[in-house]
């Protein structure tokens, strides 16, 4: 079963709302949900992914097509397949919760960690989420060695999260630079989806 | 002694509030300026009380405005 909601013209959190409602009735098993702003298209794709969908995004202009599929029964693989060839693509999970790599002399692990960032984009498209927690949210403030490194795997699609709760700890919510400030129940839901798990 | 109990308790998000309440909408928008971002927009599946801690508002009175609001929408 195919729905489709056009929520053109409304604001946060009337798409989601919108997309919950329709969800909560019908259930379907492939939904494609019309936006016309970024926040929009991220809060209703987060909220699929807590719902458990796989999520793809078209974007034509100013205009982004969410679609979400979920492993309800009578659903065609193949017509999700058609919308978004990169479905059967892993997805990687990086989850970084220290600035330094491994334990035992820390400029070698502060070295160590941006040479790790640095290469992390010979993933390509199987890095799915990049989530910066405890220590980890001092690679995504200014001053940051990795910054522009960062900056360039978002631009290249990649969703960075950055714990809110970890930079408000250490004061620097103000200070971060990239990357979306998520709370545990994004983490957990990303972990849950992904199809691996790196711990860093 | 009657006890009373809120409707909108602090680890709610914004998305449980607004799906319960619409009108609790109207509260969320009075507090974005001070907020500095649309909270619905920013912190749509943040609980209540870390919106509070990041964004410099005070948690009991947002609690008790959207309360108010809760109380009227399910009187």
């Amino acid at each position: 079963m195919e729905k489709e909601l056009d929520c053109r013209g409304l604001a946060c959190p009337a798409p989601v709302l919108q997309t919950k409602q329709l969800i909560e009735k019908e259930r379907p098993g492939l939904i494609k949900v019309t936006v016309d702003n970024e926040a929009s298209k991220q809060n209703v794709s987060r909220f699929l992914e807590s719902q458990n969908f796989q999520i793809a995004v078209e974007q034509d202009g100013a205009v982004f097509h969410v679609i979400g599929k979920s492993d309800q029964k009578g659903v065609a693989p193949d017509a999700f397949k058609a919308q978004e060839p990169d479905m059967e693509k892993k997805k990687i999970v990086v989850m970084i919760a220290t600035d330094r790599m491994g334990f035992g002399d820390d400029e070698l692990g502060l070295k160590l960690m941006l040479n790790f960032i640095k290469t992390l984009k010979e993933m390509g498209d199987e890095l799915w989420r990049l989530i910066f927690v405890n220590n980890g949210v001092k690679l995504t403030i200014d001053g940051s060695q990795v910054l522009a490194e960062l900056k360039e795997l978002e631009e290249g699609g990649l969703l960075i999260l950055v714990c809110g709760t970890c930079l408000d700890h250490f004061d620097l919510l103000d200070r971060k630079q990239v990357g979306e400030t998520t709370n545990m129940l994004d983490v957990v839901t990303a972990m849950q989806l992904a199809d691996k798990v790196i711990n860093i | 002694m009657a006890i009373t109990m809120r409707a909108i308790q602090p680890d709610m998000t914004i998305l449980d509030v607004v799906s319960r309440y619409r009108q609790a909408e109207a509260v969320f928008a009075k507090y974005d300026e001070k907020a500095g971002v649309c909270l619905c927009c920013e912190a749509l599946f943040d609980p209540l009380h870390q919106i509070a801690e990041r964004y410099g508002l005070d948690l009991e009175k947002l609690l008790a405005d959207l309360n108010t609001v809760a109380n009227s929408d399910s009187s």
